[in-house]
């Protein structure tokens, strides 16, 4: 936990001092130490002031945000599903959000975007939430139900970006490969708050998934309502993840991959769990960030090309060699 | 006084199979009641009804007055505890962690407190004698060990009305006697024990009634020594059986009379 904490900084302190503006150590930490009315160094330029507090940090924010916003999602989500595959983009609420997010720019810019995307985050998990209900007992064929669902939906973000006007909303691969370049401190205001009262709800839910992991019946039996409790849970993902997709589009394989890592580090109860994810997923996204614009410099790379290239061989090797993932 | 478990003509149908065919039945506190019969008689079916996790098609099941499949799952969890068959397989958690999830219903009731918690955790664990597996994964342990961390799990849930499935299906000899003794006591403590079992020895030492189930139908419900005779098993079971007195236990004893192959 610890350690987590202590990467988790370093990365952000080198995600402030690396980028396409060179800057030195001085100038972001006088910038930085201003921000928190501490006078420290020499007085730094206007244009150190503008890259470190104006671009540099509300991305940083904004990754961390989106950070703690999937990786709860994903840990929530293999929870109430008992599935380890269990991730909201594989199951098709991140990019039914997109969808949302395309539309609500047209509809209101950049704030309609995150909006536009809560709702149809929370639309597309009540979708989601009808199919299993039917099939309770089917968990296999419910991920497939997902990524199908996911597939149909990324298409329609598709129609969505072309059907609009193009000079107002961002490009598909914007949505479905998501970026942070946009990122304001006006976008992460907007965002945190659905952030804050979705991982609000899901963390809250720590014992109760707990005792789902004994199993649907057993829950039952110790007297979960598990039809509600899953109800409730899809509900805050689908907020959760709206909130930042509608903001920096999809980032996949964040979801899937960090929860299986916490795990492996701090145990299945879901309280640790989840401490570590909003620990690990910032850690990971900004992390992934920084690659993604200092990588080609001064080209700029979708985040979501980072993640899923770091994240999908990590987790072929982590599912080979534990069985425990998969099974 | 009214009994804990009533069924009244309750009948659980799915398609055209009746499962559970007009079953009255009135089970009191202190009661520790066995349920048996061959494969596909209805046994579990007759438990999950009592559990609340089937509502009955026809009839009527209630747990203190009330229906069990009516009631709030935070409620009815406060009122029964429920061992299902095969329980505990993947579980990656600790011995000690799944026996005090047992305690969850209890959590808002005034007078728990968390060493209320502790402390019938720890007599659960001693009681099914798992205290030294406290701190294994649940996962790494043996079928019948998995069973008695279940059945820690559900004595930690305290409820008066307790539901078995096959507790000692999965079990050896000497942990099987323990768990029926176990079983027994916690009836006397005042509660309602209700144990489907397959081993009907086992049923007519421990227990202080069998229902004996054939084709969803209670074919007969009384004190094992008035209920067991050879007449009746052998036509349920479809195999030649008879009773005899335990030589020393003095309860009956089940034994299987059909011929041996000649070179066995």
């Amino acid at each position: 936990m610890t350690g987590l904490f202590v990467a988790l900084l370093a990365t952000i302190a080198a995600s402030f001092y690396f980028g396409a503006v060179h800057l030195t150590p001085s100038e972001v930490v006088g910038v930085l130490a201003r921000k928190v009315g501490w006078s420290l160094g020499p007085d730094p330029s206007i244009r150190a002031e503008a890259v470190v507090w104006q671009i540099r940090a509300p991305r940083i924010v904004m990754g961390m945000v989106t950070g703690v916003a999937l990786a709860l999602s994903g840990a929530a989500l293999q929870g109430v599903f008992r599935n380890p595959m269990a991730d909201p983009h594989l199951l098709g609420i991140g990019p039914g959000a997109a969808v949302g997010g395309a539309i609500g720019t047209l509809l209101g810019g950049s704030s309609g975007a995150i909006a536009g995307a809560v709702v149809a985050g929370m639309l597309t998990a009540l979708v989601l939430r009808t199919l299993v209900e039917t099939r309770e007992t089917e968990r296999a064929r419910f991920i497939l139900m997902g990524v199908a669902l996911g597939l149909a939906l990324s298409a329609w973000v598709g129609f969505a970006v072309f059907a609009g006007d193009r000079t107002k909303v961002p490009p598909v691969e914007f949505w479905l490969l998501g970026g942070f370049s946009s990122a304001t401190w006006e976008m992460a205001g907007r965002s945190l708050p659905f952030v804050v009262i979705g991982a609000a709800v899901l963390t809250g839910g720590r014992r109760t998934l707990d005792i789902l992991t004994l199993g649907e019946a057993e829950a039952r039996h110790l007297g979960v309502d598990v039809a509600m409790f899953t109800s409730v849970v899809m509900l805050a993902v689908g907020v959760t993840v709206g909130a930042v997709v509608g903001a920096v589009g999809v980032i996949v394989f964040v979801g899937l991959l960090v929860p299986h890592v916490v795990r492996r580090l701090l145990g299945p109860r879901h309280g640790p769990l989840f401490a570590g994810c909003a620990l690990l997923g910032p850690l990971f996204i900004v992390g992934a960030d920084l690659a993604a614009r200092t990588l080609f410099t001064p080209v700029e790379i979708p985040v979501g090309l980072v993640t899923a290239a770091i994240a999908g061989p990590f987790f072929l090797w982590l599912a080979r060699r534990d069985s425990r993932v998969i099974s | 006084m009214m009994p804990r478990v009533s069924l009244r003509a309750a009948s659980y149908r799915i398609g055209s199979a009746t499962l559970v065919d007009e079953v009255t039945i009135d089970i009191g506190e202190l009661e520790f009641v066995s349920v048996v019969g061959p494969n596909g008689a209805g046994k579990s079916t007759l438990l999950r009804l009592v559990a609340g996790d089937l509502r009955p098609s026809a009839g009527s099941v209630t747990l203190d007055g009330a229906a069990p499949s009516d009631m709030r799952p935070e409620v009815l969890a406060l009122v029964r505890s429920v061992l299902r068959p095969d329980a505990g397989g993947g579980i990656p958690f600790t011995v000690r962690t799944v026996v005090s999830l047992g305690r969850h219903p209890h959590r808002r009731e005034q007078t728990n407190s968390a060493a209320r918690d502790a402390a019938v955790v720890e007599e659960a664990l001693a009681a099914t004698e798992i205290a030294h597996l406290a701190d294994r994964v649940v996962s790494t342990l043996s079928t019948g060990e998995r069973t008695r961390v279940a059945i820690a799990r559900v004595l930690a849930q305290d409820t008066p009305i307790v539901l078995l499935d096959e507790p000692t299906t999965a079990l050896d000899l000497g942990h099987q006697e323990a768990t029926m003794a176990l079983l027994h006591g916690v009836a006397r403590q005042g509660r309602t024990v209700v144990a489907v079992l397959h081993d009907v020895n086992a049923a007519a030492a421990y227990t202080d009634r069998i229902v004996v189930m054939d084709r969803g139908r209670v074919r007969a419900s009384g004190r094992p020594a008035d209920v067991l005779d050879d007449a009746l098993l052998s036509e349920v079971y479809r195999e030649p059986i008879r009773v005899v007195p335990h030589p020393f236990r003095g309860s009956p004893m089940v034994l299987a009379s059909r011929p041996l192959p000649k070179d066995a």
